[in-house]
Order: structure tokens, then sequence, then C-alpha cells
């Protein structure tokens, strides 16, 4: 059983403190929750942690092994896989393409790898717009596709970077759903949310950031409560403190 | 449906295959030259592809390996006898290595877009004003190769017919090269590197390393072009091989083709080579009257057709096909 | 090496600079309103000296009174060619931008080598011409008018930016599209005007070389080279960055003009480009918004 640790992990943008110290854990099989208003780092320690940033200080170790410097598509290959907030799909591609991309990874036959992109293409429910340009697809279709690629590389670990994001109640339904099938499918996933509805109901252990820093952690049903992350989120006025 | 019109086409095959072998036999020389200049921009212009249209780097300075090419086989040539075949490979390798070095900066350093475009224009330019003032390259005078008569085994021969061969199978080779590479794996991941850089990192795409790939094997490619370049015409200088003018014509093809597919650089050389002749016949005067022409087509086509013609043709057919499925 | 041969160089640099800085300027204008690299720039100038030098030859008028009419023609060019041909393109990728203005560029400059011909032409000034000598350095007459004058409209250029209505509209939009597009400002206008604009600014630049530099219709290839080794080092965007980094490339090339053998005088200036795009892309005053 690996697990994902980071141990006091710091970047600051020209004199601004975005991460400062976060230390944090997450154990094989999880859903844990990443929330914090806007600006509270969250993003950038999902880009730290899969490379595409790299830390003025601190670590962040998959089981035994250190990822620090290692590029974004070393970690992928590490098993760690992630969705953007914007979603960034490869347009002049069919869908199939897209997600057939990432298996390549692992598959070197061409046949084989079609079949596998398909069955991907089902399990995100976007089958029948197999042969469609990704440019073409709505944004939750656009979503189910990035899931899909990011699954296509058979991630230990999943970030989920708000998926939720401009979604219809209906469709954040299907989204919540499609993520508790990917747990179910052995993927431990951290997911940056928001809405703390959507967040409650998705998982088991949730981490609070504000201005860089974890303010609290635990179950969501404490967390809420904890006025800190009240005042966090609701300003001063509100907090019982 | 599409499969029946493939079909069709593959009868044809034999046909265009007999054509091509002896179309140059029947024209008088002046056509088979025009033929040639049309394959030979169009092999340029299928090497240039492999890094500007699916790798998506656009490149503005391809005059680089061309020039390299045809330096290096001249020189190793008048200085050391070497055969130009010989001479050939090496310049390939030299553009190889060029390739390499000025990605390793360039990709390194996360050039994208137009700031990669204009530091390929500028080490093209360096490498020009480099053989505009070294003895060896023979300044701004250039190169002369020495004339051998017909001699097949030194790249030379009075007729042209030899040369058209030559291209033909350059192209084929070039065009084989891309039809690997659209179908497989690595054309799978230029374009997701070509279409999103970040999403293909984090599916796994060493993003690096296949961008040095694409501009290895377009550097190679294009500095054999380089080469025949210098034994077609026997003289080479610094401005026709490494001027900004050839880095042009070399990219103008696919563009109007249609860049990141396969035949869409010969078709647009089919378009711009008789056009380019016909340009110069009408309006005489002096040797580039023809880019007045490119240069309104060039606009026409990014306003009107941006995907080239070929690419145009071929996303109109995937929207029939479409609609025809899903009636 | 002689000192004074030095100074000279740095005068005729500097000098150069200025005019440098006009068509820097006005190339950053249209980078940074509407990210479009500008290849077509050159050829405005070029189009710019050759009106000048016809009004010249066939009405007898001095460039420095011609100004306004090159200027104004090259605005009229500039303002059509936005907006009947890049306003269509705005929203694709940007190097089909680069591309279009690129097939504008080989348009003029071939149809010029075409109509007029490769040979190398001069407009023959007699008035304001000639040098002041100071000691032993000499300070050309058209080449300090030349500076003046680009100087000048450079400080205008900067006024209207930050003054006048029509400017603000200009940076309002360069700022924040979307958000322009909302207060209701005619963007393909706006956009026509400032290109206009960038093109009369360079035209200008051309007009008031003719005295003292050869007209050949392919004159504007390698000063928009050097326009944008210039942009680039000031930082694209940076108003005041393209200023200094032309005075800085005029310099450096009159320097290695006197200082390395032949042709061999662009090698660091494209050396410098090259070193800039890698280690510091956002050049010396750089803007975020690049």
């Amino acid at each position: 059983m690996s697990s994902l640790k980071i141990e006091n992990l710091s970047k600051s943008f020209g004199g601004l403190m975005a991460v400062n110290r976060v230390t944090f854990q997450v154990e094989e099989g999880e859903i844990v929750g990443l929330i914090g208003p806007n600006g509270s780092g969250k993003t950038t320690i999902f880009n730290l942690i899969s490379g595409f940033l790299t830390p003025d200080t601190g670590s962040i170790w998959l089981g035994e092994e250190s990822l620090l410097g290692l590029k974004p598509h070393q970690i992928c290959r590490r098993g760690i896989g992630r969705t953007f907030q914007i979603v960034k799909p490869f347009s002049n591609l069919t869908v199939m393409r897209n997600v057939r991309a990432a298996i390549f990874n692992r598959e070197r036959e061409i046949s084989k790898a079609n079949r596998q992109s398909d069955r991907w293409l089902e399990f995100v429910g976007l089958r029948s717009k197999r042969d469609e340009l990704a440019a073409n697809l709505t944004l939750m279709e656009r979503k189910r596709l990035e899931l899909a690629r990011s699954l296509a590389t058979h991630p230990k670990f999943l970030l989920l970077d708000e998926v939720m994001a401009g979604l219809t109640p209906v469709e954040q339904k299907q989204m919540i759903e499609l993520v508790k099938k990917i747990r179910e499918g052995g993927i431990t996933v951290i997911v940056i949310e928001h809405a703390m509805r959507i967040i409650m109901t998705l998982s088991d252990r949730i981490i609070v950031l504000c201005f860089g820093e974890i303010i609290a952690e635990g179950d969501p049903r404490n967390v809420a409560q904890d006025p800190n992350v009240i005042k966090s989120y609701l300003g001063e006025k509100y907090s019982f403190a | 449906m599409f499969r029946k019109k493939m079909s069709k086409i593959f009868f044809l095959w034999p046909f265009l295959i007999l054509i091509a072998i002896l179309l140059p036999f029947v024209l008088p020389p002046y056509f088979v030259h025009v033929l040639v200049m049309i394959l030979f921009y169009g092999y340029l212009g299928t090497s240039w592809n492999i890094l500007g249209g699916y790798a998506g780097q656009f490149s503005f300075g391809h005059a680089a390996f061309f020039g390299i090419g045809a330096y290096a086989s001249t020189l190793a040539f008048v200085n050391w006898q070497i055969s130009p075949w010989i001479g050939m490979i090496l310049g390939g390798l030299l553009g190889m290595l060029l390739g390499l070095f000025v990605g390793s900066l360039c990709f390194h350093y996360g050039l994208r877009g137009p700031y990669f475009a204009l530091a390929t224009l500028a080490f093209s330019e360096l490498l020009r004003l480099i053989s505009l003032n070294l003895e060896l390259t023979g300044k701004a005078i250039g190169l002369l190769i020495p004339l051998k008569g017909n001699a097949p085994l030194s790249f030379q021969h009075e007729s042209k017919i030899f040369y058209y061969f030559v291209i033909l199978l350059m192209l084929i080779g070039a065009l084989w090269v891309t039809q690997r590479i659209d179908g497989g794996k690595i054309g799978d991941y230029f374009s997701a590197l070509r279409e999103n850089e970040d999403s293909a990192e984090a599916i796994g795409v060493n993003t690096f390393a296949f961008k040095l790939l694409a501009i290895s094997i377009s550097g190679f490619l294009t500095a054999l072009g380089g080469t025949f370049y210098a034994q077609y015409f026997l003289y080479i200088d610094p401005e026709v091989t490494f001027g900004v003018g050839n880095s042009i014509e070399i990219f103008l093809r696919p563009i109007v083709g249609g860049m990141g597919t396969v035949y869409g650089p010969i078709i647009g050389a089919f378009v711009l080579g008789p056009l380019g002749e016909v340009t110069r016949g009408m309006l005489g005067g002096y040797q580039g009257v023809h880019l007045m022409i490119y240069g309104a087509i060039l606009v026409g086509v990014i306003v009107f057709l941006p995907k080239g013609i070929y690419g145009w043709f071929i996303s109109s057919k995937r929207d029939k096909d479409e609609k025809s499925c899903h009636p | 090496m002689d000192t004074n041969i030095l100074f000279q160089a740095i005068i005729s640099g500097l000098l150069m600079g200025g005019v440098y800085a006009l068509v820097a300027v006005s190339l950053n204008l249209i980078f940074g309103v509407m990210k479009i690299i500008n290849f077509a720039h050159g050829v405005f100038m070029m189009l710019g000296m050759y009106f000048t030098y016809w009004i010249s030859v066939f009405l007898g008028i001095h460039p420095y009174v011609s100004l306004f009419i090159s200027m104004s023609a090259l605005f009229v060019i500039g303002f059509l060619i936005q907006y009947g041909l890049i306003n269509r393109i705005m929203e694709a990728p940007e190097h089909n931008q680069l591309l279009l203005t690129l097939g504008i560029a080989l348009f003029f400059e071939n149809l010029a080598l075409f109509l007029w011909s490769p040979n190398f032409r001069m407009v023959k000034v007699t008035t304001l011409a000639g040098a002041m000598h100071v000691g032993d350095l000499m300070f050309s007459t058209p080449r300090m008018i030349a500076f003046g004058a680009a100087l000048c409209m450079t400080v205008f250029l900067y006024l209207f930016l930050k003054k006048t209505d029509c400017g603000r509209a200009i940076r309002a939009i360069s700022q924040d599209r979307e958000g322009a597009h909302v207060i209701g400002i005619h963007m393909k206008i706006i956009y026509s005007v400032a290109f206009g604009i960038g093109a009369a600014c360079v035209a200008a630049a051309g007009t008031m070389i003719t005295p003292f530099f050869y007209i050949t219709p392919t004159v504007g290839l390698v000063f928009v080279i050097t326009a944008f080794v210039i942009v680039v080092l000031g930082g694209l965007g940076s108003f005041w960055g393209a200023f200094f980094g032309a005075l800085i490339v005029g310099i450096a090339e009159s320097l290695g003009e006197v200082l390395l053998p032949g042709s061999l005088k662009q090698v660091p200036i494209y050396s410098i480009f090259i070193l800039t795009l890698l280690l510091r892309p956002k050049g010396l005053f750089g803007k975020k918004h690049v």
C-alpha cells in the first residue's frame, strides 16, 4: 500500500506565499477533498504534486519514492494523474484519439490501444461520441473526456481540479457518481472543490486551505463546523469565536 | 462509402506509377524542370511538415538545415572529393545535429509559437551571416560544384530526367516517413503535444524528447534537400541557401496544401509550382515576381481556408460522412 | 582604436536608434493591442519611403513637407488591411496572424520590386542637408532631424495613448478584451485605427530617413527583423522597453559596424536576440501580459 505524502511544501511567487509549509498524507483508497477560498493555493499544490511547478522547499513522496524534480510525464508514469481546472482537450483530434494518446504509455499495438480507448470511453459514458472532434463537445463531455484520458494512464492517484465547475446540478450528480465509480475501481482520488455541499457528499476526509496554509483537516462534518473554516469562508461576522 | 472510393482509387495506382515513370521522357526539358521543382519543394515541405504540421512547432528557419546540407556535401566534394551521395548523408547528419542543438536550446527554455518561430529565424540568419563572411564557404560569391557531365555516381547528369527520379524517390521516402508517423504512436504523441502541451505531459508524453525527435527528423530530411539543390543547380550561395526567402518557400507549400496531413505539402507544391511559373512567364522581370502571387495566395488561404486545401478537403469529407451516418 | 571613431559610431548609432525607436514603438502598439506579430511593418515603412520618393520626384515636394501625405496614405492602407483582412482572423491561432501579415509583406514587397525594380533610389535634398561639426565629431543634419522627428512622434504616440479617449480605448482593449467588449467599444474600428496608426508611424520613420538612406523594395525586411529584435529585447508590450531597446540596438549595430568586418555587424544583434528569447523572454522591461 503506497501513500502520497506531502511534507512542508512551500511555494512563493514573487514574494507572495502561495503554499506555506503544507503537510498532509493521502492513503490508498481514500477520497480526499481539498477546499478553500479562491487563491488559497489548491491548484498550486496540484501543480507541485504533478510536476508542473517546482517547490521552493518541502518534499513529495509516493510510497518510498521522492517525486521532487521529476517532470510531469515522469510523474504520470509513476501513477499520478490529474485533470485541469480549465479543461484542455486535444481539440483537433477525435475523442477516441484523445484517449488513445494516453494509452500508448503502456500499450504499443494500435488495435489493442483502440480497444482500450473504447473501454475507457465506455466507462465515462462517451462511447457514442468516439469519432467526434473534441472541439465539438459540450463542457460536460469534455470533462468526461479529460477523465477518460487520465484514467487511461492507469493512475494510482487521481487529482481532480474543480471538476464540478460550470456543470448543471444534474451533470454534477452524474459527475459525483463517476468519481465514486473511479474510487470503486481502486483509484485514490484527491478532489479540489469550491462548493461545501459537493465535497461533503464525496469525501471521506477534508483538508481546508486558507492563504496557502492548512487550517483544518478531518471528517467533513467536523470540519464544516470548525470556526476557523467558517471564518475563512464567510468572514469574521459569522464566526462564533 | 469511403471504402468504396478507396478501392476505386486503388485501381488507379498502377496507372499513376506508370505515368510518373514515363512522364519525364515525353515532356520537353523545361517541363521536366518545372516538375522537378514541384517535387523538390513538395519534398522540402513534407520534411518541414513533420516539425511544423505534426508536432506543431512552426519553424521560420528551415533554411538553416537546407544550407547546412548544401554546404556540407559541396565542401566535402570540392575539398576532399567525397561523393555527394555520401556528402548528402553527412549533410543530413549535420542537419539532424543542428536540429538537436537548436531544439535543445529552444525547447529547454520553453519557446513556443511565434517565439520559437523567431528564434529559428535568428539561427538561420546567423548561419547566413557566417557563411557570408567565411573564406571557406566562398563568402558572398558562394561555391561552384565542379562540372562532371554524366556522372550519376557523383550525383550529376546532363539530363534533368536523372534528377527527376532522384527527387521522386526522395519524395516517396519522405511521404513514407510521414505516413508511418501519421498512423502510429509517434503521430499521436506529436498531435497531443501540438494540441496541448500541458495535457500531453499530464498523460505521460515526454514532450521535450518528442519535440527533439521531430526537429531531428525534419532537419535531417531538409538537409538532404539542400544537397539535391546543390547538385541540381551546381551553384550555392548564402542567400539562396540560408536566406529567409528559402524558409518561406519551404513552409508555404504545407500551409497552402494543409499542415499536419500527409499529402498537404505535395498538393501545395502542385498548386504553387505551376502558378509561379505562369506568373513569371506573364510578368517577366526579375526572379521573385511569383512571390507576389504567393503572398496573395497565402493571405487568401489564411483567411478563407486556414486548414489548407487538402486539410479543408479532409474535414469537409468528415462532415459529410458524419451527416450521412446520423440522418 | 581611435576613440573618435568610437564616439562617432555611438552618435550615429544613437541617432539611428531614435528612428528604430519609432519603428519599434509602433510595432509594439500593434503587438500590445492586438497580439499580432506584424510582419508587414517593414513593408509599410518601405511604402512610406516610396511615396515620399515619388512625391519628391513628380511634385518636387521636400520629404519633411510630404510627411503627412505619406503618413495619411499608410494610415488608410493599414486601416483597410486590419478592417478587411486581419479582423476576420482575430480568433484564429497566433501563427495564422503572423502568416497573414507575412503574406501581405510578400505581396507588397514583390509588387514594389515588380513596379519599381530593385534599383536603389535616393531622395535628393538640398535644404537641411549637410552636417554640423562639434570638435572632431560630425552630426549629419538629416540624421539629427530624423532623430528629432522620431522622438517627437514617439512622444506624441505616448501622449495619444495615455491622454486621448481613443488612446484609452485602445489601451483598454489591450488589457482586457472581453471587458472592453462589454463596455461597447466598437472593437473592429479600434483595432483598425490602432493598426493604421502603427502603419502611419512607421511610414513616418521611413519618410524621415529618405534623405540619407537608400530606398529599395527589400529595405523593409531588415527593418522589420531589427524591430522584432528590439521589441523582444525591450519587452513585448512595453512602450519604454521598445524605446530604450531601440537606442541600445542602434548603438550596438553601429559599434558592430566599426568593430566587426564585413556584414558581421548583425551577428551581435541576432545573438542578443536569441539570448533574450531563451533567458529572458519578457525582455528588459516586459509586462506580464506577454
